[in-house]
């Protein structure tokens, strides 16, 4: 078989196929034949995730191969059609409808060769959206996420700045309130044990006469010490505090609920916690609660275990009203439990009873803490609550404000996520809202630490902003550090991997001095990251004053506030992000450069953000640079770049580019015919406001 | 380097008698000059053999300057003056009856270039040799330079420069180093035990001889060499068609052979890529990367150290081809695999870029190239396929882009786009030009490769510019500052302490005067030619080319004459209009307006009521020597380019380091004149390179609107086609008129004369009403000499250096 038979041999690019033996079809490369990039508008358009019932141009480009048929093949579940596309200039074309019902479509492209040859064209390897690939065989899929057409997240929440407290370890004010908690628990037989010196390591090996460890040690951190803190979380340009849990619970982290209604008297009174919503209130800030609700504590009001509580709970007794929250396989000793902590009792989330107690009940709950001024919840191990419970939850969340929020805890793509076999729905309008983004977490990492180019960290950032529903996208929790991970400084000034380590090892892990000033650098590389990129980016506290940390519970050791070079930089960029709009809804388009430069340009035109709200024109282009070397940087601002949507590449070709400063240093920047570069220094990062007439 | 100026007489006189049997009384001029040269040829060849001997016994770095020109002028009197024996050699002479200025009119011009971009690389050698780096230019030793240029009936007529005509007395032959370049043939491939081998079979082939020139800098250590290739056939003649009888067949190879090094081509920005022309660049790129490679073998002996002993600059990108050669000689001649030869090639090369339109970039047909170069074809055909799966990759399958990018394309091979595949640094040639590259004309590769770009300033040799063509500024300089400035050009900005001393500043003019004379005594002498030293000789001296605008002067002349015509009583300040240029043989609207010229001087020079006013002259033949003439003589140098076309220019700096005052527009090195003069030392008009941006994205600029509300401007046009103008064919200019308000084939007035009409117009009676306040004038004149220091060639070396050669200097 000749090669000719196929193709008109293209002068295109000079030489642009490879064959190794003229005979052999396997051999011939025909991915730059055929394009399809699921990112540019030439080939999708609209962009990116769509409503249920939009229609959609799918595009594939082919060059000097004849071909007799070509079809656009979707998936959806496991339903598979089949579009026939016809030719449109130079391109092939199939209009595509979206389903009525949210979901995750699947598709790629068949190509019948003018001898009947069938080839295939798909999504490249390990990458769900971008530039495709030539296959032989059933190839990998571009993603189209199809979310509900009603689904809208809170604009507060995209525009906020959040700081997450571990609130034992922020601050103590006052030994009272520890006392009085600390008896409290006594008198129910828990371990309590107090550390005398607040800047300690927390323990981490199982006490004296204990089997296990158990996290039972306390430093009396509590809420009036985060009221007597709000000037600082207020310098700091934060406007939503994410508290993990505070519940009364027996033990240091509180994830085993004793009582979803009670502030746990470690922390201080329901009372002390009105006090504290209405303080913020006044200074502009948000409260989100840690929601523990796919598991209890044995030892709490609902289980009862250890009847430390009056109420008649399901272990007591099968009459018990909560009997039936729980799944008892042997009672009373045998009952699921979450993987298999006997202490986490776990819950049976169809049972209507724990709905209207939890959920749906006008004093439910949830509906209690938000009616108290609440912001909203995150959700733990949202994994393991079914589809349809967080779908109740949102309902119950949402008549109360349409502003509160609701966000899980997952750990990977949300949009593709599966749970005990069954691909998730929480991403697609109808569940949550936001969720935890510890995939860009770990890219970022990668990314600083070497391990993934710019070119693959902009494919990343590209495979987000086109898989996630825009309403999703833009609320996406940002973080770089949490409860349940090591601390990014940490990580980026060792470049260790914690989970080689053991818990001893790790409380006597020193991070060096130059270590740590590696990690400042790249910290600050990573700060910008996380505030230059659409979502909320939250702050784990701590990480502002430089703390470090491996895994829990090293992870949580006590705050201790200190001025430092690293807080101020955290306050200038806060403050940035917190003042401009359109760092906050603007559009985004990313521009990788060599191995080392990352540049995200963020902006408003033609008065309007990313959701057609009313917003002052701005741009700023985020540059950084990982590598130890001085760079020269270029964007091309009338770029054909990936998610660059043609109609602001025109307004920006048509308007005058005035100047372009650096926000962080005051240096100004070359813009030429829209071409805006300059020097970037070794771990340089700038923040580039770019002017236009 | 101390010669007595009895040994200067003793050596010129044994000269004559050696190589020629002649006393000074039987000697013809010729033989005069012959001996001159000699007498100092043999101290510079000297200083020149040790010297590279001790550069490869210090291991220094040497870069070779690869470009296809080197507009060299003459050597005698420069070598003189770089050597400090200029008094002494003008006393010996006087001593013997003779005057040097007449001796060194002997000398035929090196016209081995066109224009700026061949000069610049003769100053770059001055440059590099006076800073005592190691240097070797490299180019081809046409045996006819650029065409002399005859002005007859109106006008230019080409006539051939053989310059070699009565030998060169600079260059030393090598035939000892000579090497063969291959062209044509078939290639197979073979495996070998060592890996798959390329036969290049049934090719012709064509000696290289080199000839050394050594280029003597400013008291200098190491003179800097220029290798100029030779072509010669294989076989003198072919003696089986010879016995027979077949003399013209005999010859044939020979001929076939040494036209390769037969003439310069004349540029005219929109060549076709010629196959004459390719063989001269492959000819002399060859020859220099195998000589190259050689040298370097019998030096240091591994090859994988090339790129710490040498780099290559390409000037423009007519060299290109030694990229692929280098590749080629160390593939199948040193059997290198291909990263291992890729990884060395990458590390030698760096790129000048000179151009600023993408369509003026130089291509070759694909067919042609593979034919006459098959492996060269090749290898670039390899280096384009890696080439594109970068940008593939970085594009994200953007076909149109990648194909735009590419080296090879829709039957064409683009040199540019090869330098800057494999190039370590491509630079252009002034801050903006930099800047224009990197937005324009290469956006799509700076944006993906954003460290290889850089912009360099030209600059000039103030040696020859300043010290040998103005004597009498160099000597008033040196008598108040010393003569440090020459070796050190940081020292210039001394004069501008003397910018406040009256006494100077008058004597700063009376020099100018002086010059002023010795151009009308020039004039009279060449071209019979009367001026008036006491108006102010306003001179456009340059390449012909529309976007050079000679035609705006031309047409903003007329007005002024149409204005003398209305107000024939009214007090006019007398200028004398000096036009200089040669126009390319194959570019008609370029030699249509040098008619023009002619014409308009016929009109303006014989008018009663004008000829006492305004004269109009076109100097004959504008190269090198000329110029050292002209410079110096300038009151206003003309520099009026449309914006964002003209990448740097050198003559502006020729000019106002002579103490002209620029009258310009915002394009290449103009801006940075602007920037050390300050606003009152130049005269700045016109549109800016974002005005034109703005009006060529929007199509907003209608030429007819201007030629409506102007009716001076209107007048000025109308006379190109209403029988003002004296001509043979009463048609003659109307293309000019046409092209500036019509557009057919182009847009109208591609070149903004129109839109710029008034603003040249009120910028030149600025200049004019300064000119007559003469202590304004003198201190603006003086201030352009104070300031032109960094825009000495030795500066822009120092930069090259810094940033892309990293030479150390020999001490």
């Amino acid at each position: 078989m000749q090669i000719e038979q196929y193709m008109n041999i293209t002068k295109r690019f000079g030489i642009l196929l490879e064959w190794i033996d003229g005979d052999n079809m396997e051999n011939i490369d025909f991915s730059k034949c055929i394009v399809h990039d699921s990112t540019k508008e030439s080939y999708r358009k609209p962009l990116g995730a769509q409503k249920c019932g939009t229609t959609i141009e799918i595009r594939l480009s082919i060059k000097d191969l004849f071909v007799q048929s070509v079809y656009l093949v979707t998936l959806n579940k496991n339903k598979k059609s089949f579009h026939e596309m016809y030719h449109d200039e130079d391109t092939l074309v199939a209009e595509y409808e979206t389903p009525s019902k949210p979901c995750v479509i699947w598709y790629y492209f068949t190509i019948k060769l003018s001898d009947s040859t069938k080839i295939f064209y798909g999504a490249s390897m390990n990458y769900t959206s971008g530039l495709g690939k030539a296959y032989f065989n059933q190839p990998p899929s571009f993603q189209l996420t199809v979310c509900d057409s009603d689904f809208i997240t809170p604009n507060w929440f995209k525009k906020s700045i959040m700081y997450q407290i571990f609130p034992d370890r922020f601050k103590k004010s006052g030994e009272d309130t520890l006392n009085v908690g600390a008896q409290y628990h006594r008198n129910k037989n828990r371990s309590v044990r107090i550390h005398k010196n607040w800047e300690e390591l927390p323990e981490y090996m199982p006490a004296e006469n204990k089997m296990f460890y158990e996290p039972c040690d306390y430093y009396g951190g509590n809420i009036q010490g985060i009221i007597d803190s709000i000037d600082y979380l207020c310098e700091l340009g934060i406007n939503v505090i994410y508290l993990n849990p505070i519940f009364e619970a027996a033990s240091n982290h509180r994830y085993n609920t004793s009582d979803y209604l009670t502030i746990d008297p470690v922390l201080g009174t329901n009372a002390d916690f009105n006090r504290l919503i209405n303080i913020c209130k006044e200074r502009g800030i948000e409260i989100m609660l840690d929601g523990v609700f796919s598991h209890t504590g044995d030892d709490s009001l609902y289980f009862n275990r250890y009847a430390n509580y009056e109420e008649l709970g399901a272990y007591q007794s099968k009459e018990s009203k909560y009997y039936n929250w729980y799944n008892f396989m042997d009672y009373p000793n045998v009952y699921k439990s979450w993987w298999g902590f006997e202490t986490l009792p776990e819950i049976v989330e169809e049972n209507q009873d724990w709905v209207n107690y939890i959920i749906e009940d006008d004093d439910s709950v949830i509906k209690t803490w938000l009616k108290k001024g609440v912001a909203g919840f995150r959700l733990d191990v949202a994994d393991e609550l079914p589809d349809k419970t967080i779908e109740q939850m949102r309902t119950a969340l949402k008549s109360v404000s349409q502003d509160k929020v609701i966000l899980g805890e997952v750990w990977e793509d949300a949009t593709t996520k599966e749970s005990y076999g069954i691909t998730r729905q929480y991403a697609l309008g109808r569940g949550l809202d936001s969720v935890m983004n510890y995939p860009l977490r770990n890219v970022i990492i990668e990314f600083l630490c070497y391990a993934r180019s710019a070119y693959d960290f902009k494919k990343f950032l590209v495979s987000q902003n086109q898989n996630y529903p825009k309403e999703m996208y833009y609320s996406l929790m940002n973080l770089l550090s949490s409860h349940d991970i090591a601390r990014i400084r940490t990580i980026l000034a060792t470049k260790i991997d914690p989970h080689d380590l053991t818990s001893q090892q790790q409380a006597h892990f020193i991070v060096t001095k130059e270590q740590d000033d590696m990690g400042d650098k790249l910290q600050r590389m990573a700060v910008v990251l996380q505030f230059a990129l659409p979502g909320v980016p939250s702050i784990y506290y701590g990480d502002e004053v430089g703390m470090n940390g491996l895994r829990d519970p090293f992870n949580r050791k006590t705050f201790v506030d200190k001025d430092c070079d690293i807080k101020e930089f955290y306050k200038a960029v806060a403050n940035i992000r917190k003042r401009e709009p359109a760092l906050q809804t603007g559009k985004c388009v990313f521009f990788a450069q060599d191995d080392d430069v990352i540049s995200i340009m963020r902006f408003c035109n033609g008065t309007k953000d990313a959701f057609d709200n009313l917003t002052d024109d701005k741009m700023f282009v985020i540059v950084v640079n990982r590598s130890e070397h001085h760079k020269q940087f270029a964007v091309d601002l009338f770029g054909d770049e990936q998610i660059y949507e043609e109609k602001d590449r025109q307004y920006f070709r048509d308007v005058d580019f005035a100047y372009a400063n650096c926000m962080l240093t005051n240096n100004s920047y070359e813009l030429n015919f829209g071409l805006l570069q300059g020097k970037i220094e070794p771990y340089g990062t700038l923040i580039i406001n770019v002017e236009w007439i | 380097m101390e010669l007595s100026k009895k040994e200067i007489k003793n050596e010129i006189l044994g000269k004559l008698k050696r190589h020629f049997g002649k006393t000074l009384e039987e000697a013809s001029a010729d033989q005069i000059y012959k001996s001159v040269a000699l007498s100092i040829r043999d101290l510079i060849v000297d200083k020149w053999t040790d010297a590279n001997k001790q550069v490869v016994r210090q291991g220094l770095k040497r870069v070779y300057y690869l470009s296809a020109e080197f507009l060299m002028g003459r050597a005698l009197v420069n070598n003189m003056v770089n050597m400090n024996l200029y008094d002494d050699y003008q006393e010996v002479l006087a001593e013997l009856g003779l005057c040097l200025d007449t001796v060194e009119e002997q000398e035929r011009d090196a016209g081995l270039g066109n224009g700026g971009l061949g000069r610049l690389a003769a100053c770059f050698l001055d440059a590099l040799s006076s800073l005592d780096f190691p240097a070797t230019g490299c180019s081809i030793r046409y045996e006819f330079g650029l065409f002399r240029q005859k002005i007859l009936d109106g006008e230019q007529i080409e006539v051939d420069d053989n310059w070699l005509e009565f030998g060169n007395v600079w260059e030393i032959p090598r035939p000892e180093e000579q090497v063969e370049v291959k062209y044509g043939g078939e290639l197979e491939e073979v495996w070998t035990e060592s890996g798959l081998k390329i036969h290049h079979k049934n090719f012709y082939s064509v000696l290289a001889i080199p000839f050394d020139y050594p280029v003597m800098g400013y008291m200098c250590k190491i003179p800097a060499s220029l290798r100029l290739w030779s072509a010669k056939a294989k076989t003198g003649l072919d003696m089986t068609y010879f016995n027979r009888g077949d003399y013209a067949r005999a010859m044939q190879e020979r001929e076939l052979a040494e036209v390769i090094s037969k003439c310069l081509y004349p540029e005219d920005n929109h060549q076709q890529g010629r196959l004459l022309r390719l063989k001269q660049f492959y000819f002399f790129t060859s020859a220099t990367m195998q000589h190259i490679v050689k040298k370097h073998k019998e030096n240091y002996g591994d090859l994988h150290t090339l790129p710490s002993y040498c780099c290559v600059q390409i000037n423009d990108t007519h060299p290109t081809m030694a990229i692929p050669e280098l590749m080629r000689i160390l593939l199948d001649e040193e059997g290198m695999a291909w990263e291992e030869a890729f990884d060395i090639t990458s590390k030698m090369f760096s790129y000048t870029n000179h151009t600023i339109m993408v369509e003026a970039l130089e291509c070759w047909n694909e067919e042609m190239f593979s034919s006459l170069l098959p492996r060269i074809y090749q290898i670039i055909k390899v280096i384009n396929e890696k080439f594109c799966d970068k940008l593939w990759t970085v594009y994200n399958g953007d076909f149109d882009k990648v194909s735009r990018m590419s080296i090879v394309a829709y039957g064409e091979i683009r040199m540019a786009n090869l330098c800057i595949a494999v190039c370590k640094k491509v630079n252009g040639v002034s801050q903006l030009h930099g800047e224009i590259i990197k937005a324009r004309t290469f956006r799509d590769f700076f944006v993906v490769f954003p460290n290889k770009f850089l912009g360099i300033t030209n600059g000039i040799t103030h040696r020859r510019w300043l010290a040998k063509a103005n004597q009498s500024l160099t000597k008033l300089i040196s008598n108040h500052i010393g003569d440090g400035f020459l070796k050190d050009y940081t020292k210039m900005d001394d004069i501008s302490n003397l910018l406040t001393n009256n006494e100077f500043l008058d004597d700063f003019m009376k020099v100018k005067y002086e010059n002023k004379v010795r151009l009308r005594d020039y004039l009279k002498r060449t071209q019979n030619i009367d001026i008036n030293v006491d108006s102010v000789f306003d001179v456009h001296a340059k390449r012909l080319h529309e976007y050079k605008r000679q035609l705006l002067k031309v047409l903003h002349i007329l007005s002024m004459y149409n204005f003398k015509k209305e107000n024939p009583d009214m007090y006019m300040q007398p200028c004398t209009f000096i036009f200089a240029a040669k126009a390319s043989p194959g570019y008609a609207r370029a030699k249509n307006i040098i008619r023009l010229i002619l014409a308009v001087a016929d009109l303006v020079n014989n008018d009663p009521v004008t000829k006492d006013t305004f004269k109009v002259v076109f100097i004959e033949n504008y190269g090198v020597s000329v110029a050292e003439i002209l410079i110096p003589a300038t009151d206003i140098s003309e520099q009026i380019s449309t914006a964002g076309l003209e990448a740097s220019g050198t003559g502006n700096m020729k000019f106002m380091m002579n103490g002209a005052v620029t009258l310009g527009t915002m394009d290449g090195a103009n801006v940075e004149i602007f920037d050390a003069v300050g606003d009152e030392n130049i005269f700045i008009f016109g549109a800016t390179v974002n005005e034109i941006n703005k009006m060529e994205k929007f199509g907003t600029y209608k030429p007819s609107e201007f030629y409506e509300q102007n009716s001076d401007l209107r007048a000025a046009l109308n006379m190109l086609i209403d029988g003002s103008l004296n001509v043979a064919n009463d048609r003659q200019f109307s293309d000019l008129y046409h092209s500036l308000l019509f557009s057919d084939m182009d847009r109208a007035d591609k070149y903004y004369l129109l839109y710029d009409f008034a603003a040249y117009s009120i910028a030149f009676n600025n200049a004019i009403y300064a000119y007559e306040t003469k202590d304004e004038w003198k201190l603006k004149a003086a201030t352009n000499t104070a300031k032109s220091g960094i825009f000495c060639a030795d500066r822009t070396i120092h930069e090259y250096n810094q940033k892309i050669w990293h030479l150390t200097r020999m001490d």
